[in-house]
């Protein structure tokens, strides 16, 4: 599980470089989102492009990482792929989350590359 | 289909299904459909039949009908509470962020995405079968 956290005219970014967030990487995902997060303030963009398939413990990380953030911060999601966007629809957690469609679509326009 | 209790092992699994269902050239959402439910069922069986316990036996039949693929495991674990499938019913989602639910939701989206889902116990074995829709006029979940 390879989290690159970068930050892009104020925009922090946390990009998942692994293709699955699923129920053996749960854990690993969540101390090493609460590593990253900690500290910052305002907006925290979690950048799912690479990340093709969410299971339901998976879902369960990415919603126990918001809920380990202070107040004043906030866990944004961007650029989820077909199947894990699906997961989240089916679950209702697509209201729950503030979603952008891809990195370009954040405020600030943080450069993927 | 046979595997052991293994998480690590669950996406070689669900690759290998997904390739021999794609030669029927079902649509991607019904792939999609197909390896979310598949990874939630085995998930299952690994958590809460075996708890935990690894190579432990799992076995998984695919076969397609005219507008599905049927499904049919088995394990030797522990049976379900009651002898009864859970409800995953819908939930709504408390507005505070801290109340959040973290887990659960594995029954609510297998049953969202399954026609006739069905559970047995029979000579100590969880005998689990569902069909996935994947004909053109399936109806997004």
């Amino acid at each position: 599980m390879q989290l690159n956290a970068t930050e892009t005219n104020d925009v922090f970014v946390i990009a998942v470089d692994s293709a699955r967030i699923d129920a053996p990487q749960a854990i690993q995902f969540k101390d090493q989102m609460r590593e990253l997060t900690a500290g910052r303030t305002g907006a925290i963009v979690l950048d799912l492009q690479a990340v093709g398939f969410v299971d339901s413990s998976g879902l369960g990380a990415i919603v126990a990482s918001m809920k380990q953030l202070a107040p004043g911060q906030e866990l944004q999601l961007a650029a989820l792929t077909p199947t894990v966007e699906k997961v989240f629809r089916l679950t209702r957690m697509d209201s729950v989350f503030k979603i952008h469609k891809d990195l370009a679509a954040v405020g600030g326009a943080a450069d993927p590359d | 289909m046979h595997f052991t209790s293994d998480p690590f092992s669950i996406a070689a699994v669900t690759g290998q299904l997904i390739e021999k269902v794609a030669v029927i050239s079902p649509t991607p959402d019904a792939l999609a459909n197909i390896e979310i439910v598949v990874t939630e069922v085995i998930n299952n069986i690994i958590e809460h039949a075996y708890q935990d316990r690894p190579d432990q036996p799992i076995e998984m039949s695919a076969r397609s009908t005219a507008d599905s693929i049927q499904f049919d495991l088995v394990d030797c674990g522990r049976q379900m509470p009651d002898c009864r499938l859970p409800e995953g019913a819908t939930r709504k989602l408390p507005d505070a962020v801290a109340e959040l639910p973290e887990g659960g939701f594995g029954w609510h989206i297998i049953r969202s995405l399954t026609e006739n889902l069905k559970y047995s116990r029979i000579s100590g074995e969880n005998h689990l079968s569902f069909s996935v829709t994947i004909g053109p006029t399936q109806s997004v979940g």
